[in-house]
């Protein structure tokens, strides 16, 4: 009985793991990190996948998953002194360069000829925490309004401001000499 | 008629076709009119192309998948496990005292996880402390994996990985846990990298983990064919990359 609700739960959750650890990834802005927020999402989800009453089950996972890592990110907030580990301090450097305008950029990437993603990961990784989480579940994984509100745990009115927001601030990064004040 | 302080904050909808058809049709009778709008709409539309062109998405780590799935009680059960539950109670009571003498014994002979992470890293910082960290000396896999005939029963892979900033220094014989294995030594930037290969059933212990030993890591994972140990300095995040690339090569 509970061998085949984990089967079932498996079977659902492992379909949403490219997505789940995308919005992990773009959340924690660190790949190591990204990993454990979704370990933790698989198995909170198991926890309480016994209230899944059906319906997307990308939103309902991708929910679990937006808590962790925003969880995460509070606790490295609330308590700074124990981010010493190379874990933790990776991804406040990258937060670091994020706010002075670029995320760490892997030198074998742009060796690559991947500049133009380069720069567009870094003018969405600037955003701030709220509008970075709408402009990637729309503009990257293509989800609908109500999906994304479903997600964040935020009405659809706030969906289409934070979008139209994030992506200002995008287009701003991008044309610095545009838009920006 | 809809004023432009109604259609501006309807842009983003209207492009991802998310108003309603009254909605929709309001907007575009503003816009044909409005100047601005359509300025607006030009240049969102190319950013949203943009944005559409290029593959942003982060795609999940090589191995991943079954990392992440393999954690949850839901993996497949184990293979002991799986032919337990399908003995008689007594049969099964008996072969579970078999495996749990099994277990320990396996564990009394390679110690806990802690103490062979610890002889990891002894062997790394031990190569890092003598003259000559290896005894083959190459930037070239081809003639690093023939060195090793002869001196191990078995041919170890020896992916070279200088596309991806690492670079194969060489190789040695060790002895570590017990086992007679393979030690490949990277390089990346100011940082050494160890890699103890040996095969699948030399008596490491199995499945993927990552612990730290003395500021180092320690990561076991395993090709199929071969198990293998990084041990280095670097940050996690690099680390993780490393093996995920050194476990593609060795695969391909």
């Amino acid at each position: 009985m509970d061998s085949t609700r984990n089967a079932r739960y498996t079977a659902l959750v492992s379909a949403e793991l490219p997505a789940a650890y995308n919005l992990a990834r773009w959340l924690v802005r660190d790949s190591t990190e990204a990993e454990d927020v979704v370990q933790e999402a698989l198995v909170r989800g198991l926890q309480y996948f016994d209230g899944y009453r059906g319906g997307s089950a990308r939103s309902w996972f991708l929910a679990i998953v937006r808590n962790v890592a925003l969880g995460a990110l509070g606790t490295k907030r609330r308590h700074p002194e124990v981010s010493l580990d190379d874990d933790a301090s990776d991804a406040l450097m990258d937060e670091l360069a994020g706010q002075a305008g670029g995320i760490g950029v892997d030198p074998a990437d742009v060796a690559g000829g991947e500049h133009e993603r380069e720069i567009l990961r870094r003018a969405i990784g600037a955003l701030p925490t709220d509008q970075r989480a709408v402009v990637v579940l729309r503009d990257i994984d293509g989800l609908g309004y109500r999906e994304i509100a479903e997600v964040l745990g935020i009405p659809i009115g706030t969906v289409m401001s934070r979008l139209s927001r994030g992506r200002d601030g995008v287009a701003a990064r991008l044309n610095p000499g545009g838009e920006r004040p | 008629m809809m004023s432009h302080d109604q259609a501006h904050p309807l842009i983003d909808a209207f492009l991802d076709g998310e108003l309603g058809a009254v909605e929709s049709a309001d907007f575009e009778g503003h816009a044909r009119q409005c100047r601005q709008c359509q300025d607006l709409l030009a240049a969102r539309r190319a950013l949203l192309e943009r944005l559409r062109r290029a593959p942003l998405r982060y795609p999940l780590p090589a191995g991943s998948e079954r990392r992440l799935l393999a954690s949850l009680p839901a993996a497949p059960a184990p293979r002991a496990r799986r032919m337990l539950s399908s003995l008689p109670l007594p049969a099964a009571l008996a072969a579970s005292l078999v495996l749990a003498v099994g277990a320990y014994w396996a564990g009394h002979r390679h110690g806990d996880s802690r103490l062979a992470a610890e002889a990891f890293a002894s062997a790394h910082v031990r190569s890092m402390l003598a003259e000559a960290r290896v005894e083959v000396l190459s930037s070239d896999h081809h003639t690093v994996r023939p060195w090793f005939t002869g001196r191990l029963s078995f041919a170890p892979p020896v992916p070279e990985l200088a596309a991806d900033g690492y670079s194969l220094v060489g190789g040695r014989v060790d002895y570590v846990d017990h086992v007679r294995c393979a030690a490949l030594v990277y390089r990346a930037g100011a940082h050494w990298i160890t890699v103890f290969v040996a095969p699948n059933d030399s008596g490491w212990r199995s499945g993927d983990e990552r612990t730290r030993e003395d500021g180092y890591q320690v990561i076991r994972a395993s090709t199929g064919t071969f198990r293998m140990v990084t041990v280095t300095d670097m940050a996690d995040a690099e680390t993780r990359r490393f093996v995920d690339r050194w476990l593609a090569a060795a695969a391909g």
